[in-house]
């Protein structure tokens, strides 16, 4: 890992935190658009795994992702579906189905610690007084669901 | 500078509408020398650049306009009379007006190009013409003017003027949009210039009672227009017997309706602002070309979304050139063909069928479509023998095909010209359409269908698997209920290539639920509800979900409007990560909040791989129902052989995956519950014991299987792929017959070899 993403990561102070299983994942803050509660999503098929479905917003369509696959973290199971914190890394907004939203936390740049694990996804890591928290890089990680294949690409024939 | 740079755009956009203004002043001019309205309404738009140029310090701008004004004035006031020479050496100054804008907006600066030999021009001919005559539309001219128009050029300094000038607009704001202004308003604002130019200092541009506003804006007004439509939905469904929540829900929900259609009324715009350049550009294509060409436009004010009027633009700009240039012939032709020495060019628009028609039509000489039905066939577009056969208007569709106008001898001989492929591909990426009419000697028509919009559409939302899907209505010709058994729209293949026989043709059909993955056993087959669509070349069907009543015996129309409905939608775009599949050309919101996908058929038919419509492919639809007991299915074998099997005795279609398939001694059978089908390969068969050179392996994804009964036997032939089930074009013939097959026939103009069902059964 080069130290460009943790010279970004520097950048941002607020992070916005949220539970993805048992982890605890934040993104910057300043690209959160919304939180939403949990809606019926419409399924897109033939779509990457991760891709979850579509919700409008704002006169927008916006596609809801699962962290968790990207991540490779496991998702906690039996409850109600999370909430959608809404991003935009870029001109496109994004969902992402999280299993618990967390408060806002001031980060100093200098406590970022380079991420420890094999996940290109993660700029950097803080640890807070409980818990670790992984610093996301959204943009990649929404990169890395194009490049996956489709979840239900295998069309059966028609037999 | 840094403010003046705000104003500097505003006088851009200002002057460049002015100039489309002036283009189309000196063109009425040309035709009716001395009209003081016109001569009037050029001075002012002259007047006002060379005021503006003055104070944002743009000297050539400045001088070129000073000595276009001069000359003007000299016209105006009938010191000379509009010749030739004086109209051509106006529009040149029209032009590096164009050209010094352009170069304002681009770079900031006036640019490097010299105009003074332009402005020394305009003065010779104002100087020259100086001989007083007093022709007689100037003279009617005089009292006219004196009345409407206290002399601009008159007075000493140019800060007046324009606000006499701009008087008539201040009054057209208030009373109704007037174009041209209208003498009684101009007279009124005559009689006060002074309280009119103290009551509107800021430049009104003339006849406009508009403003300016962001498109972004205009864009976001439409998202929060939807929200509320949303909201207003939620309204809706809360339970209440409140007589006043009814009421003011009531409001709210008529409220709504209205500014969701004005709302939306705001992307339109008249296609005026793309027809307003043409008679320009036929007037100096023609004088380029050595014609007299008349234009007339009707229907200007229709209207059409503006990013599609944009779209529009060089398609038509590219055929009216090809009208004047090609079309239109020489005066001294049209004498001899006792035509009228000038040429005529409409050019038309009008809604037709929620969608907007453009008509080009010139009297020229037509196309020789002899000579395009010869090229077709030199190209290898058609065989020589069904050109013959074809109606002329379908000869003219080759002109469409890519390379084929760039052809000099077609382009010299019948005169449609370079890039018509180029025209109707533009055409198409905005879901528009091109028709060719044309009779030799008397002239072309052509007529341009464009959806009024892109962003709103009518679409047919259809069920599938628990979800909701849009299809674009304009690509959907009918809707079908699947039938069991009987007549009508009966499944026809059933694995690899299902199919529906409609009206003699056999459409290909996709499995909407299987294709996109949904379900692995499509529950369409049996009582779901058949979209033909047609897109570009192709059209196939859409097998998605019948009615919830579906089952029931007596399906009929209200059925089929259940399962899918008409609603007009609001196209969304879906971002890039989804666009990327190519299923889906974006997403709507429906009335009721949910999102719904729409499904892009160009996509789907290439995914689908199925095949384009040939030109051919009709006749033989017809030629089945003349003899329905000829069919065969036509199927490629593994090594890539075309063969065909009689219809009637095939069985079933199915698809074995590679563990299915077992080895009983020497042969192989495939399993089907707890009886066992013998299997043998097509090309084995073909191969009739031979070594097969170079076969590919078996492939994972399992083995096509023709199952077929011959005299009470079941055999199952490996194939590669089913291509489609179609009728004979001709009698069987036997003398061609070699191992493994009875004979060759010909199948949608191929010939095919038929493989022998019986010998194959007897060697099992």
């Amino acid at each position: 890992m080069t130290s460009a993403p943790v010279a970004a990561a520097a950048r941002a102070r607020r992070w916005c935190s949220f539970l993805l299983g048992a982890e605890c994942f934040a993104v910057d803050s300043g690209i959160v658009v919304e939180v939403l509660r949990s809606r019926r999503l419409t399924r897109v098929p033939l779509a990457a795994r991760g891709i979850l479905g579509l919700v409008h917003l704002r006169g927008r369509i916006v596609p809801v992702i699962d962290p968790a696959e990207p991540l490779a973290v496991s998702r906690r199971t039996g409850a109600n579906p999370g909430p959608h914190l809404v991003i935009a890394p870029g001109e496109d907004w994004y969902g992402l189905l999280v299993d618990e939203m967390l408060e806002v936390i001031e980060i100093p740049p200098e406590r970022v610690e380079r991420p420890t694990g094999g996940t290109e996804l993660v700029l950097g890591t803080f640890a807070a007084a409980d818990r670790l928290v992984h610093l996301l890089d959204p943009e990649r990680m929404i990169q890395s669901l194009v490049r996956q294949r489709p979840a239900t690409g295998t069309r059966p024939s028609g037999v | 500078m840094g403010d003046n740079s705000e104003f500097i755009g505003e006088f851009l956009v200002e002057s460049t509408e002015n100039l489309d203004q002036l283009d189309r002043d000196l063109l009425a001019l040309e035709a009716e020398p001395g009209d003081p309205q016109r001569l009037a309404s050029i001075f002012r738009t002259v007047h006002t650049i060379k005021g503006n140029s003055g104070f944002f310090g743009f000297s050539k701008l400045g001088a070129l306009t000073h000595s276009g004004e001069h000359l003007l004035g000299r016209l105006r006031d009938g010191k000379c009379s509009l010749d030739d020479r004086i109209t051509g050496t106006l529009y040149s100054m029209v032009d590096a007006v164009r050209s010094i804008l352009q170069a304002i907006e681009a770079t900031g600066t006036e640019g490097e190009q010299d105009f003074r030999e332009l402005s020394r021009q305009l003065a010779a001919v104002a100087a020259e013409a100086a001989t007083p005559i007093a022709e007689e539309p100037v003279v009617r001219a005089e009292p006219d003017r004196t009345d409407q128009e206290p002399s601009a050029a008159e007075l000493p300094t140019a800060g007046p003027a324009p606000v006499v000038a701009e008087a008539p607009a201040v009054k057209a704001v208030v009373a109704a949009p007037v174009v041209p202004p209208s003498p009684p308003a101009a007279r009124a604002a005559a009689a006060l210039p002074m309280e009119v130019g103290a009551a509107s200092p800021p430049a009104i541009p003339p006849a406009e009672s508009t403003v300016r506003v962001d498109v972004d804006l205009l864009a976001s007004i439409l998202d929060l227009v939807g929200e509320l439509v949303l909201a207003r939905n939620e309204l809706k469904s809360i339970e209440t017997e409140d007589p006043a929540v009814l009421a003011a829900a009531q409001r709210i929900n008529t409220v709504t309706n209205a500014l969701q259609e004005t709302a939306v009324k705001t992307r339109m715009q008249p296609v005026d602002h793309v027809f307003s350049r043409f008679p320009r550009t036929v007037r100096d294509l023609a004088k380029a070309c050595g014609k007299e060409v008349a234009l007339t436009v009707d229907g200007a004010d229709t209207e059409l979304d503006r990013t599609l009027i944009e779209s529009i633009r060089d398609p038509l700009t590219h055929l009216i050139r090809n009208a004047i240039d090609h079309g239109i012939e020489t005066p001294a032709a049209r004498l001899a063909a006792r035509k009228p020495r000038a040429g005529r060019v409409s050019l038309r628009a009008f809604h037709e069928s929620g969608r907007v028609t453009i008509e080009l039509a010139d009297d020229g000489g037509g196309i020789d479509v002899e000579r395009v039905r010869e090229q077709a066939v030199a190209r290898g577009l058609v065989a020589a023998a069904q050109a013959a056969g074809l109606a002329d208007d379908e000869v003219l569709q080759f002109i469409f095909e890519p390379g084929f106008s760039t052809a000099r001898e077609v382009t010299s001989v019948s005169g449609r010209g370079v890039g018509m492929d180029v025209v109707r591909t533009n055409i198409e990426a905005i879901g528009g359409t091109v028709e060719i009419h044309s009779q030799r000697g008397v002239g072309t028509t052509i007529r341009v269908h464009v959806p009024l919009t892109l962003a709103i559409m009518p679409a047919l939302v259809v069920h599938l698997a628990g979800e909701r899907y849009a299809i674009p209505q304009a690509a959907v010709s009918e809707l079908l209920p699947v039938r069991k058994t009987g007549g009508g729209s009966r499944i026809e293949g059933l694995a690899d290539a299902p199919v529906m026989r409609i009206r003699g043709r056999l459409v290909p059909l996709v499995f909407l639920d299987a294709f996109l993955g949904l379900r692995s056993a499509t529950a369409c087959r049996e009582a779901g509800t058949v979209v033909l669509v047609r897109v570009d070349d192709r059209e196939y069907g859409l097998v998605v979900d019948g009615s919830t009543g579906s089952g029931q015996a007596g399906r009929g129309c209200r059925d089929l409007l259940e399962s899918a409905s008409l609603s007009t939608i609001v196209v969304k775009p879906i971002g890039g990560v989804l666009a990327a599949l190519g299923m889906y050309s974006g997403a709507t919101v429906l009335g009721d909040g949910g999102v719904v996908l729409i499904l892009d058929l160009r996509g789907i038919a290439r995914a689908a791989e199925l095949p384009p419509l040939e030109r051919a492919a009709e006749p033989h639809g017809e030629a089945e129902v003349a003899a329905p007991g000829e069919r065969y299915l036509v199927c490629h074998t593994r090594v890539g052989r075309r063969v065909a099997l009689p219809l009637a005795d095939v069985v079933r279609l199915e698809k074995y995956r590679a563990g299915d398939v077992q080895r009983a001694g020497p042969r192989r059978v495939i399993r089907r519950g707890d009886s066992f089908t013998p299997l043998a390969d097509a090309d084995w068969l073909l191969a009739a014991g031979r070594p097969i050179p170079d076969r590919p392996a078996e492939p994972e994804s399992g083995v096509n299987v023709v199952v077929v009964r011959v005299s009470g036997t079941e055999l199952g032939i490996a194939v590669e792929r089913i291509i489609d089930v179609v009728g004979a074009e001709s009698a069987l013939q036997a003398t061609l017959a070699g191992a493994g097959v009875t004979g060759t026939i010909a199948l949608a103009g191929q010939a095919t070899e038929v493989l022998d069902l019986a010998a194959a059964v007897s060697g099992v």
